[in-house]
């Protein structure tokens, strides 16, 4: 299988300050579906950000596959002056190069596409303030996933949302990648999240940030016994983690 | 950077009243209507510069980021994304900008009058003035604050609602 995103001994610090990440190596393949779960602070976002090359490795070297990744941050960072259908349409058109620029209508047909697949095509003409966070958030991933992009990095999504609307934006994450057969990177704080979402678990440490445990989440670990065992296991590998440094995950 | 560069001029020249420039505008224009458009222009567009500047330092830094991750280049950085931000902030300077123009014209109007400039209601202030009439001050005293008041609440006070109401900054 060919690899979505490829990180050899990447290193990260910024002017003057500590190490933020050292030496962090993986793959991931196209398709596949991983979270990165860590404490606060231990660099998941800076990481996230090197993949969107939003930030620069001090070494290594980070490969992403060609057409490169889309971005879905922890608040929606929907513009407040385009309606949700405005927003998605604008992405559209930024993802378009010079020489293919589609009609209007047919950008219009696409976000419709995208609102329909993310269950909002009732709220199209609404403004971000006129939806709750969880709509949101959904606009937001039809926005990412209107880069049409292989690639895409979730920055703890759900995080500020409750438990009733981050679960049903989990089955409908799980619907879409499925559905999409994008690469996603996705950030979180919570072992459940992980574990529920994700095919794989990376496990990053904190000051500087390294891959120290690393969990295969087969469809039958994600159920029953084999759940909690799961969870437990590396709810202690994190709290161990935590306890070495004095953080949190919060 | 912008800020840096002209910040102490434009807040310099938004302290100097306009009508400073109305001796100069007459030497260079003479008597005419370009001596009114010109101090109009240097009354209003420190505060229209001053407001697109505050508009710009104000943008939040992660619409820079949404743009760059959603592959905007810099013209589309700046058509897309930074002029509809600074949108209220460009509005609210040109509503402090008609302010200062429309005093501007009135001072102008009573200092330079003659040649070819027109009849104004400046000059029917000083007229009345000249004529010791307190019904044709008081008259065109009105009608300036009239003015001023219609193109408030017929102009800028529409716009900004509208602003603000569409970003969620205002119950509509």
């Amino acid at each position: 299988m060919n690899e979505a995103v490829v990180f050899d001994t990447v290193d990260k610090s910024f002017a003057e300050g500590p190490e933020v990440l050292s030496e962090v190596s993986f793959d991931i393949a196209e398709g596949e579906f991983v979270c990165l779960l860590g404490a606060s602070g231990c660099g998941k976002s800076t990481l996230l950000s090197m993949i969107a090359q939003l930030e620069r490795p001090t070494g290594g070297a980070i490969e992403v596959t060609e057409g490169g990744a889309a971005f879905m941050f922890q608040d929606a960072s929907l513009f407040p002056w385009l309606t949700a259908e405005q927003n998605i349409m604008l992405a559209l058109r930024l993802a378009e190069g010079r020489c293919q620029i589609r009609q209007r209508k047919v950008r219009r047909q696409r976000a419709a596409e995208l609102l329909d697949l993310v269950r909002l095509s009732e709220h199209a003409h609404r403004r971000p303030h006129e939806l709750s966070g969880g709509m949101r958030q959904r606009v937001a991933l039809a926005r990412a996933l209107a880069q049409e992009r292989p690639v895409l990095l979730m920055d703890e999504p759900f995080g500020a949302l409750d438990a009733i609307t981050r679960s049903l934006l989990h089955e409908e994450l799980l619907r879409i990648w499925r559905t999409t057969g994008r690469t996603i990177v996705f950030v979180t704080h919570s072992v459940d999240e992980a574990v529920h979402l994700g095919q794989r678990v990376l496990l990053l440490s904190s000051r500087p940030g390294r891959i120290i445990g690393e969990w295969e989440v087969a469809e039958e670990d994600r159920e029953g016994a084999r759940r909690a065992v799961l969870v437990d296991e590396i709810t202690e590998r994190l709290r161990n983690e935590v306890g070495r440094h004095g953080g949190d995950t919060h | 950077m912008l800020r840096q560069a002209f910040g102490p001029l434009i807040s310099g020249l938004q302290v100097l009243p306009s009508v400073a420039w109305v001796p100069a505008a007459v030497i260079w224009f003479g008597l005419t209507d370009a001596t009114v458009y010109f101090v109009i222009f240097m009354g209003a567009i420190p505060s229209v510069v001053n407001g697109l500047i505050a508009g710009v330092r104000q943008v939040p830094p992660q619409h820079h980021r949404v743009g760059r991750v959603l592959g905007a280049n810099r013209w589309q950085m700046t058509t897309r994304i930074l002029l509809p931000a600074i949108l209220p902030s460009y509005v609210g300077g040109l509503r402090q900008g008609w302010a200062f123009s429309w005093r501007s014209l009135m001072a102008a109007e009573i200092i330079a009058t003659g040649g070819s400039m027109g009849f104004g209601l400046g000059t029917l202030l000083d007229q009345g003035r000249a004529l010791a009439d307190m019904s044709v001050v008081l008259t065109a005293v009105l009608i300036i604050l009239l003015v001023g008041v219609v193109v408030e609440l017929l102009v800028f006070a529409p716009i900004e609602r509208r602003l603000l109401t569409t970003r969620g900054l205002l119950e509509s």
